[in-house]
């Protein structure tokens, strides 16, 4: 039979296989990420799909969930305690984040030079971030006390001798706990920002000072646009990461003294757990959420816009 | 089949079954064994009792094997909602007073089983209490749906030691207003340099647990209350002139009196009794709870004295804070009878709690024992368990509590308007139980 005819044409698009070279390669690709995509789907899309599902509800964990429609928003956004909270959140993550960015690119640059103990300096900029955060918040607890070595010696030659009750007063309980935050995750975004260094070929440095650029120039015209991408993502996930801290602060003050700290995530806790309110404490989180995403969306644009 | 042939097979029989029923027997032995799940809030001196108290139990009783999980307590309430959520809490846990009643009236506690206690009828079952100490625990079918076991009358402890170097006798020159606790503790204070190296009298304003057992017994000495109708109604009444006056007298101790300053104990408070047992402060409102704590002082074991709680001034009733935590049953536990003798066993030993944890037990019968003689301070603590008030019961009392003690650190910490800041409470309490 001659292998050209219509019909062994035919037979051959019969017998053709399901499982193309292209489908293979896309299950391939399906299966390796089937198990995070499983991990996530139940621990991250379930969850927030849930509290999005509960916020229109009133539940108590103990008995049978009543819908109540957008309720729960409309006593939320005419709760004075609400509107505070969100206003300290919003110094809480500007006070974090806007530190940090400056703090840590200033970090990476003096450890991207020749330095003698260059890695001992990166080891222990970096140590804070993989310390036990309960053990930190303790030691800072103990540091910020009124007798503590921050009030008896580092103060006291600018402060008479005077105590400042850093977590009990109002006026700097905010403060302490930003500065924590601050001094615990400056090392970690620094190590970013010191991967964008390392990726910026040398040759420009070397060109732009064979121009006559100082060191002011560099950092204006090379260092600071090349690290854009790196900036981004540091940003991003700067202000994210503020925008849930938890732990420290509930151990450091308990959202106190008041409701100085009551962040976000602090009202949200003490309205889920002590309250027994999950419908209120979901709506809180879907706004949260929205907040941070928001805040994503508003800044992925402003940086592609600047490119 | 031959005679060898036989035996050999016989004999290979026998081996099979003997192996079978070795194995067998434990899986008997086990279907009889009745398994109860403990959970219970972690407190160090009582831990140590409870896990005594179930090896004697299970020496006596070897078909029962309790297992028991000790929990931090600063997660516990939390394990037990979302339990009790998911159909998984332990036949038998412990619980506090203010989350009792929750559970209570939502179904999720089984009544206590008199007979497992060994009595005829809920009448001599209650015979066997301190009278009335039951009633908070009952619901709405009037049974007792949980048993206490740390019936708490807040009072006040003093250093007598530090009395005597003021000038003072501890026996007589006590206060007995809040008034004279402010003019008494200026006078204990301890202050160099401007600095508060110890203080007369400081109030724990850590959590919103111990915010309301402290403001709570001046509001109610006032004649006030939380709630309208003495906490019975649905409106807010903390900004009344009496809540106001009793938020003016604890920022009264730090501003008018200097019996001490605010949150110097806060911030080492995470163990809340720290600051006393370090001598670090004169005066103290406690529970009995705390006095095994001061073992580790030698010097407060010897000179602690607990005093009747100061009163207002111009109170119209006396008041004293209870707080409690009781045993109860999982309503859904297949093994409620096991669990009650459990219990029965464990509340019969009153003696034994007191010295070990400084718990004492409602159940009569134990008070005159030598462990209980030997307690110094006993008989102040039951004396004023007969003024005795439990903190706000409500199904939004944790929220309450949580905007109360929000309102009484402005004010004590902060400096701010009592009147103006119970007014902000006022609105997000009604906001809830609305």
């Amino acid at each position: 039979m001659n292998p050209y005819t219509t019909a062994s044409v035919t037979q051959v698009r019969a017998r053709a296989p399901w499982l193309t070279y292209k489908r293979r390669l896309a299950l391939t690709g399906i299966l390796f990420i089937l198990p995070a995509l499983i991990y996530f789907t139940v621990f991250a899309f379930y969850p927030m799909a849930n509290a999005i599902y509960l916020s229109f509800h009133e539940y108590d964990l103990l008995s049978e969930k009543r819908y109540v429609g957008l309720r729960q928003y409309e006593r939320l956004f005419n709760s004075a305690a609400f509107g505070r909270s969100l206003q300290t959140t919003a110094i809480y993550a500007l006070g974090v984040s806007v530190p940090i960015w400056v703090l840590a690119m200033g970090l990476a640059i003096l450890l991207n030079q020749n330095i003698r103990f260059r890695t001992f300096f990166r080891t222990v900029f970096f140590t804070p971030i993989v310390m036990p955060l309960v053990v930190l918040a303790i030691i800072w607890t103990l540091l910020y006390h009124p007798f503590g070595p921050i009030n008896s010696v580092l103060l006291a030659p600018f402060t008479g001798g005077e105590t400042i009750a850093w977590l009990n007063n109002r006026q700097y309980a905010l403060w302490a706990v930003i500065i924590m935050a601050i001094w615990r995750a400056t090392g970690y975004y620094a190590v970013i920002f010191l991967a964008g260094l390392q990726n910026i070929p040398n040759e420009y440095y070397e060109a732009a000072r064979l121009d006559g650029a100082n060191a002011w120039q560099l950092f204006a015209y090379i260092t600071f646009p090349l690290l854009r991408p790196t900036t981004l993502f540091v940003v991003v996930v700067s202000i994210i990461n503020a925008l849930r801290h938890f732990d420290a602060i509930w151990i450091m003050t308990g959202g106190g003294p008041g409701d100085a700290t009551t962040v976000l995530s602090v009202l949200i806790y003490e309205t889920g757990w002590i309250g027994f309110n999950m419908g209120r404490a979901s709506a809180m989180s879907v706004i949260l959420f929205l907040i941070a995403l928001g805040f994503t969306v508003v800044q992925l644009r402003l940086f592609r816009n600047n490119q | 089949m031959n005679a060898n042939r036989f035996s050999r097979v016989a004999l290979a029989a026998l081996f099979c079954l003997s192996l079978l029923a070795a194995m067998l027997a434990p899986a008997a032995q086990a279907q009889e064994k009745v398994v109860l799940t403990f959970w219970k809030h972690s407190h160090p001196p009582a831990d140590v009792l409870t896990e005594e108290l179930i090896k004697e139990y299970m020496a006596a009783n070897p078909n029962v094997e309790i297992r028991l999980e000790i929990i931090p307590s600063s997660e516990y309430i939390n394990k037990v909602l979302t339990a009790a959520a998911g159909d998984q809490l332990p036949d038998i846990f412990d619980i506090n007073d203010a989350n009792h009643a929750i559970l209570t009236s939502r179904g999720v506690l089984a009544p206590v089983d008199v007979a497992a206690f060994g009595f005829e009828n809920q009448e001599a079952f209650l015979n066997a209490y301190v009278p009335g100490s039951l009633d908070p625990f009952k619901g709405a079918d009037g049974k007792v749906y949980g048993i206490p076991f740390e019936y708490n009358s807040w009072t006040m402890v003093i250093n007598d030691k530090i009395f005597r170097e003021a000038g003072l006798n501890p026996e007589t020159d006590y206060p007995k207003t809040w008034e004279e606790v402010g003019e008494i503790g200026a006078k204990l204070a301890k202050v160099e340099s401007g600095r508060f190296e110890r203080q007369g009298f400081a109030w724990n304003l850590l959590t919103p647990g111990w915010t309301m057992l402290l403001y709570s017994p001046l509001l109610y000495q006032l004649g006030g209350s939380i709630l309208s109708d003495d906490d019975k109604g649905k409106a807010c009444a903390l900004n009344s002139p009496e809540g106001v006056k009793a938020l003016q007298t604890m920022q009264d101790m730090y501003t008018k009196y200097r019996a001490g300053a605010p949150g110097i104990n806060l911030s080492t408070a995470q163990n809340a009794m720290e600051d006393f047992v370090q001598e670090r402060v004169a005066m103290w409102i406690l529970g009995p709870w705390a006095v095994p704590t001061f073992a580790s002082n030698p010097e407060v074991v010897a000179n602690y004295r607990i005093i009747p709680l100061p009163q207002m001034s111009d109170a119209k009733r006396r008041v004293v804070m209870l707080s409690t935590w009781l045993w109860v049953v999982n309503a859904k536990s297949t093994k409620q009878t096991e669990a009650w003798k459990f219990i029965n066993y464990a509340s019969e030993q009153g003696a034994r709690w007191l010295p070990a944890a400084g718990y004492i037990l409602p159940r009569l019968g134990w008070t005159d024992a030598p462990e209980a003689k030997a307690f110094k301070g006993l008989e102040v603590f039951i004396d004023q368990m007969q003024y005795g008030r439990p903190r706000l019961i409500h199904p939004q009392g944790g929220q309450i509590s949580t905007f109360i003690h929000k309102a009484v650190q402005e004010a004590v910490l902060n400096g701010r308007d009592a009147k103006e800041v119970l007014d902000e409470a006022c609105q997000e309490i009604e906001s809830v139980i609305q």
